[in-house]
């Protein structure tokens, strides 16, 4: 007895021309908004005056954080009228002393847990890349540390990352 | 003996093109494009001679007039140069001051149109978005200039109505 003989399954073969034409769709997208430079922000604000209700006196006496920056480092300032708080010298490189900057502003958030403004005083001759740097050291606790611990003005403690990343230029205006 | 020969010839078959290695320069590509896509809605052209300062900031810039300086101290606003910094000048840039002040009417002109027109949500969205940006303007200035020609920059934009300031840097992470 003789079998009919059985036909050769052919080889399935997905029609993937629409899926094509979506991945070419898709990057066409994604070429027009691709940015080769990874470039990113970083925001001030120029002084703002603000007027105070003179019956709603604050028992607390304000922070008033100042960093000056000079040539020869820098000098955190505190209070009104301004305290010299820490002087910081530059380092055996020649550049400022951001490490013990950021520890000397970790002391000061710990007991303001609250405050978020910072006010930067440059010397004129400062290089703006170096202005830079103070921002990032100012805003936030370095990527390797992990976060601080604060007291807000009501006592209760938390966890931060943020140290003072209000930043305002003086003598702007 | 002509019709024998026509009966052995055998049909065409449809062309089968392998592409199986253009899929895979296209997955690549979709990869690499995905890795560099940012969401940020700023499209800045950096001016030749400006080298942006390095910065751990991960915050994305936003649509907002761009002013540039180059190391040579041309200024730039919005990809048109404008002018050159003198060595001596005053605080106030007045070709610069001129200048964001056309922006300042333009952008507040925009809003009065949107507003009159907003009656979908998608309008309210669009101008809540444009509202917040209002006051700010991109500072792209080159790593080394001083801070001197950055307060010069700082001081004429908040005079012309651009009070937040936003520095924009290059990222290193």
């Amino acid at each position: 007895m003789r079998f009919p003989k059985k036909k050769k399954k052919g080889i399935v073969k997905p029609n993937v021309i629409p899926i094509l034409d979506a991945v070419f769709i898709f990057i066409f997208f994604l070429l027009m908004s691709a940015q080769f430079l990874e470039i990113y922000e970083i925001g001030t604000d120029a002084p703002a005056v603000k007027t105070v209700a003179t019956d709603k006196k604050d028992d607390e006496k304000p922070l008033n954080l100042t960093l000056v920056v000079t040539k020869k480092g820098l000098t955190l300032q505190k209070g009104v009228p301004s305290e010299n708080f820490r002087t910081i010298a530059m380092n055996s490189d020649g550049n400022y002393d951001l490490e013990k900057l950021e520890k000397s502003l970790i002391e000061i958030k710990s007991k303001h847990g609250h405050e978020n403004s910072i006010i930067i005083k440059p010397q004129e001759n400062v290089e703006y890349k170096k202005i830079v740097w103070i921002m990032d050291a100012v805003r936030e606790v370095d990527n390797k540390k992990g976060p601080i611990m604060t007291t807000d003005n009501k006592g209760n403690k938390k966890e931060t990352r943020t140290l003072f990343d209000q930043i305002i230029f003086e003598t702007i205006i | 003996m002509r019709k024998r020969f026509g009966r052995h010839k055998k049909e065409k078959e449809a062309l089968d093109v392998d592409i199986t290695s253009l899929l895979d320069i296209l997955v690549i590509l979709l990869v690499f494009l995905l890795k560099s896509y940012n969401a940020s809605d700023l499209k800045l052209e950096v001016a030749k001679d400006i080298k942006l300062p390095p910065s751990k900031s991960e915050a994305l810039g936003h649509l907002a007039p761009i002013i540039q300086v180059s190391n040579n101290r041309e200024v730039w606003i919005n990809n048109e140069k404008i002018g050159m910094l003198g060595a001596g000048s005053s605080e106030k840039i007045d070709f610069l001051f001129d200048r964001l002040s056309n922006e300042r009417k333009k952008i507040d002109e925009k809003l009065k149109e949107m507003k009159d027109r907003s009656i979908a949500n998608i309008d309210n969205a669009a101008l809540k978005s444009k509202e917040a940006n209002k006051k700010k303007v991109n500072i792209v200035l080159d790593q080394s200039l001083p801070y001197s020609v950055l307060r010069k920059v700082m001081h004429t934009s908040a005079l012309a109505g651009f009070p937040e300031f936003k520095f924009i840097v290059q990222g290193n992470h």
